[in-house]
């Protein structure tokens, strides 16, 4: 009898110890649960959604460029429309995330285009057919300088194609851009009013036309260290470099009739251009002068249940840093 | 001894039972905890958060770096006038397999299908009348529980060209003057043609 007892009591004693483990086992459940939870809360970066603004500002900043490009090119008295039509159709689309956005453009800055884009390309000549000349003095601000080219209208070394930015009043102070060609590849070589020199050399395939985007430092859809900043030195160097701020530059071309093809500029002030090389309106195989939007000031406004931010956005598409 | 057997006997099915109890009581406690946490990478849970949110940038981020060459732009005015639908569709009219031959759907293809996710991707626009359409891009069925949504917003303008098979702008054709293009004209009479939402919803698969 003695030795029967104690089975009667370990019976309770597995219920127990069942009910024990079932209370730790929820236990713990709910401790690894709220411990995936704060890293969840962790992993999110920021919960108020403040990224949110930033990224949306970029993708305004975007959609005013488009509508600053259509103006300079159709009509130049658009933008204030576009940029309410974007702002309202902007705010219609957040609002069913419960974000507010608001866009307004608050002022404009006058520039100049300066281009030749006659069909089929010509040489870079002024309209007065000189192959060394100024297109425009007395420059504060350059964007968008954009050389459109192929192989069979680039000049070897010898005679490379020269783009300079020459100081107003200290003409020694000056940025060039070199361009030729060396069998299958484009070379470019900068200096920089410094004294820094840099090149690069970017493999362009075919016979068709590619793009030179001094400003954005990209030929042919590819990354030209030399236009922006040096790949082992670091050193700065694209369009301009060197010029002190504040001071007024001449853009010169050198070697125009080496090279052959299409380019064009937007420059700041309005009237900074040269009366006599450049011609006006789009007469075809001279270069050119017409009115432009240099810079667009928008006022941008972006709230949610967490963040409210304002600011003003200025747009100047294809400036050089 | 017969007394004694028999209430042996008693207590041996008393202890099954509560063996039988207890174990039902193990299980259904560790199941219940399971529940609880992620198994396998694939289960929506909080756990994979962390994979949820890099495939949201990712998606974000292809976006951002195609548009920047106006790549994403591109890909909307990537339209075939004659068919009325993307260029090399199939015949629903959005893409299915393959994503579309142009920088958008090579950055696509790059960055989402060689890591196995499954992507669909759709413009969001408005009529002029002000109510909202959806148009798909490319659909790839039915996202999962676990898809996220990463969205960007381009402008097209009214005198934007068509962008032709071989990805050159078309030299007649604009947003404007196609008779079948999908975009409506939002803002009449303004230079805005419209303001497309392009939203990829993701999901690993």
């Amino acid at each position: 009898m003695a030795d029967l007892r104690p089975r009667d009591e370990r019976g309770q004693i597995l219920l127990i110890a069942a009910f024990t483990l079932a209370v730790i086992f929820v236990a713990l459940a709910l401790v690894i649960n709220s411990a995936i939870f704060t890293e969840n809360l962790a992993s999110q970066g920021e919960v108020a959604g403040s990224s949110e603004a930033l990224t949306y500002q970029d993708q305004v900043r975007q959609s005013v460029a488009e509508a600053m490009a259509y103006a300079n090119r159709y009509d130049e008295s658009s933008l204030g429309a576009s940029v309410d039509t974007i702002g309202g159709q902007s705010s219609s689309q957040q609002a069913r995330g419960g974000r507010v956005i608001d866009v307004s453009l608050v002022s404009t800055t006058d520039g100049t285009r300066i281009a030749d884009n006659a069909s089929g390309g010509s040489a870079f000549r002024s309209s007065g057919g000189l192959s060394d000349w100024n297109l425009a003095d007395g420059v504060e601000r350059t964007r968008n300088v954009v050389v459109t080219t192929r192989h069979s209208d680039l000049p070897t070394s010898g005679t490379p194609f020269r783009l300079r930015a020459n100081e107003t009043g200290t003409p020694t102070n000056v940025w060039t851009m070199s361009v030729w060609e060396d069998s299958d590849d484009v070379v470019v070589r900068v200096n920089t009013a410094d004294g820094d020199v840099s090149e690069c050399r970017v493999a362009v395939a075919g016979a068709g036309t590619f793009q030179i985007d001094v400003t954005d430092g990209v030929i042919a859809g590819e990354r030209c260290h030399a236009l922006t900043r040096d790949g082992t030195a670091g050193t700065p160097m694209w369009f301009a470099t060197g010029i002190p701020s504040g001071s007024t530059y001449d853009i010169e071309i050198a070697n125009g009739d080496a090279i052959g093809g299409n380019y064009s500029m937007v420059v700041s002030p309005r009237g900074s251009w040269n009366a006599t090389t450049l011609t006006t309106g789009s007469a075809t195989g001279t270069p050119y002068r017409t009115d432009a939007i240099y810079e667009a000031t928008v006022d941008y406004a972006f709230r949610t249940s967490q963040v409210t931010y304002e600011t003003e956005i200025e747009v100047t598409p294809g400036e050089a840093p | 001894m017969s007394d004694r057997r028999g209430g042996v006997d008693e207590r041996g099915q008393g202890h099954t039972l509560e063996a039988v109890a207890a174990a039902f009581l193990l299980v259904a406690s560790v199941s219940f905890a399971l529940q609880m946490t992620a198994v396998t990478p694939l289960s929506a849970s909080t756990s994979s958060q962390h994979l949820e949110n890099q495939l949201r940038y990712t998606g974000a981020g292809v976006m951002a770096s195609v548009e920047e060459r106006g790549g994403l732009s591109r890909a909307i005015r990537y339209w075939d006038e004659s068919d009325a639908r993307f260029h090399d569709a199939p015949d629903g009219g959005y893409y299915t397999a393959d994503p579309p031959d142009n920088a958008f759907g090579r950055a696509l293809n790059r960055t989402l299908d060689e890591r196995n996710i499954a992507y669909n991707v759709h413009l969001v626009y408005e009529r002029s009348s002000g109510d909202r359409a959806q148009k798909r891009l490319l659909y790839r069925g039915e996202p999962s529980d676990h898809a996220v949504r990463a969205s960007r917003t381009v402008t097209i303008m009214d005198r934007d060209p068509l962008i032709d098979a071989d990805g050159t702008e078309n030299g007649t054709l604009t947003v404007s003057n196609a008779s079948t293009y999908f975009l409506p004209d939002a803002d009449t009479g303004g230079p805005v043609h419209n303001v497309v939402r392009v939203e990829v919803v993701a999901w690993r698969i």
